[in-house]
């Protein structure tokens, strides 16, 4: 049998293309965000480097965590250098607007209001969000948040759940950053706080001493990567990366890794 | 979101809105999709690669055959339109495609990110799987078993590259130079078991029933898929819902069960 056509890497095929005018030229339109990423060989992606597991600062001082892993599988998979762009966890969507970035890649979950400004790709990773705090505050379910402070971090999705479950008399306090949060559940100023479990896991394996434990879980989310809403192609490609990456368990390894638990199936949009 | 952004967020969206408007009441005005044309020519270009049985071959009268053929063959009919087989090489799939000499390459065209860099997937709807076969004596249940055995291989083929990657140490690699060699090295006895595509491996027990030989375990799997120009969206969700509802019907996994003797295993979606 003769399967050399169905298995020929891509390199000759490749090779033929850029013989041929660009996809972008024969059709007689402009060049695609794809097109140019593969003409500079270099990938913008935005992420969050202060949010452990996904995206942390390392002890080298280089960004390290499971979605800046992600960020670096993609530009090698995409056979480009990779332009980490780090953000804030509020300028992940702007700085992708702005086009300061090409794709988003920074465990942004899936929700319909960023849905009307960026277009996300398939989802590569999930996230649990929970409500944690010390032993001493009596909490095993949403409304024993009645008369208590909670934290939680603007911009993400405890932002977006935890009001939704919260009872009334629930004083919900916000802050601009994950580290502020933390910084307020332990020193008292905030009985309990909401994020994500590893978030959660993270601060309470750092503070053994603090007696912190979760306390319930508020929901399940998928995040993925985002890209403008005109950049289909990328979007095309990014969704092929993610399918050849789930079939490979390569997407699975790194969340294991960096988390310590198994991924859960991911569905796609 | 910080407030700040999301109204910020909420004017360049107003504004690409706006812009997004006025590009697609131009581009209504002036130019027709790829669909659009398929429909108002009443045919459809679809590449067909005849050199790689059980997917594209020629039957013995000369007729363009195999699972793709039948599946490009089904689409057209299913568009309502008249299909035009363009006969290309195995490497001129996507050059064919990308030079508008073809709408659409349907040629067991598995899914790559290389490839995906310069044409569209659509959902896979057909696998091809890399399996160890062996006679039914052997105990070789999985990829560990190999260990301390003979294992025959084709060279310039997809499972001299997938095999030795995940076997464990102590396996005793034997490589031949085209599969006919494999296969009379397994039939008589120089190897303990060999690998090769499901289809292969299904076509050699089956005129070989005295070997007895069986499949012991899948070592890959592979999707191909039909593949279209990036810009023509419209065709792609066009096909995309062609595979929905003959995955649904059964269409799909009967043609491919017809051309390779082979259960359609459940197709993922990209």
């Amino acid at each position: 049998m003769n399967r050399r056509g169905l298995f020929a890497t891509g390199t000759g095929l490749a090779g033929a293309a850029l013989l041929l005018p660009s996809p972008a030229a024969a059709q007689g339109t402009a060049a695609t965000t794809l097109d140019r990423i593969l003409k500079e060989k270099v990938v913008r992606i935005a992420c969050d480097t202060s949010s452990p597991p996904f995206g942390t600062i390392g002890s080298g001082g280089k960004p390290d965590g499971v979605e800046v892993a992600c960020c670096k599988q993609l530009a090698k998979d995409l056979g480009v250098e990779l332009d980490l762009v780090q953000v804030v966890a509020t300028q992940r969507i702007p700085a992708l607007l702005a086009g300061r970035a090409d794709v988003t890649l920074s465990s942004i979950s899936v929700t319909f209001d960023r849905a009307k400004t960026v277009a996300f790709c398939n989802p590569n990773g999930a996230l649990s969000i929970v409500v944690f705090g010390p032993q001493k505050t009596a909490m095993t379910k949403a409304a024993d948040m009645a008369d208590k402070r909670i934290g939680i971090t603007r911009a993400t999705l405890e932002e977006a759940e935890l009001p939704k479950i919260a009872p009334p008399g629930a004083r919900i306090v916000w802050f601009d950053d994950i580290s502020a949060t933390i910084q307020a559940l332990l020193s008292g100023q905030v009985d309990a706080a909401s994020m994500s479990e590893f978030a959660a896991r993270s601060v309470m394996e750092r503070n053994p001493r603090a007696g912190i434990e979760v306390k319930f879980l508020v929901r399940r989310a998928f995040y993925g990567p985002i890209v403008r809403q005109a950049d289909h192609e990328l979007r095309q490609w990014v969704n092929t990366w993610i399918f050849l990456n789930k079939q490979n368990g390569v997407i699975a390894e790194i969340y294991t890794k960096y988390t310590g638990i198994d991924l859960p199936e991911l569905p796609i949009i | 979101m910080n407030r700040r952004d999301l109204v910020a967020g909420k004017t360049i969206a107003g504004a690409a809105a706006l812009t997004a408007l006025a590009a697609t009441a131009q581009a209504q005005a002036t130019a027709k999709t790829t669909l659009d044309r398929i429909l108002a020519d009443k045919k459809i270009r679809i590449t067909a690669e005849v050199t790689s049985p059980p997917f594209g071959t020629l039957d013995r009268n000369g007729q363009l055959d195999g699972s793709e053929i039948a599946t490009s063959r089904q689409l057209a009919k299913d568009l309502g339109v008249e299909l035009e087989l363009v006969q290309v090489t195995a490497p001129q799939r996507i050059p064919a495609l990308l030079a508008g000499r073809a709408d659409l390459a349907i040629s067991s065209l598995s899914i790559t990110l290389d490839r995906a860099k310069t044409v569209a997937f659509c959902n896979p709807h057909g696998a091809l799987s890399t399996v160890i076969t062996a006679p039914k004596g052997k105990p070789i249940a999985a990829p560990a078993d190999m260990a301390g055995k003979r294992i025959g291989l084709t060279r310039g083929t997809l499972e001299e590259a997938a095999v030795p990657k995940g076997a464990p140490a102590g396996v005793n690699f034997v490589f031949f130079d085209d599969i006919a060699a494999t296969i009379q090295a397994l039939l008589s006895g120089q190897v303990d078991g060999a690998g090769m595509s499901a289809f292969a491996a299904s076509s050699v027990a089956e005129r070989n029933p005295g070997a007895g030989l069986e499949k012991k375990f899948t070592v890959a799997r592979a999707y191909y898929a039909p593949a279209v120009r990036q810009a023509d969206h419209e065709l792609r969700q066009w096909i995309n819902t062609l595979v929905f509802l003959n995955k649904q019907n059964g269409v799909l996994a009967d043609i491919y069960e017809k051309y390779t003797g082979e259960k359609l295993p459940d197709l993922p979606v990209i």
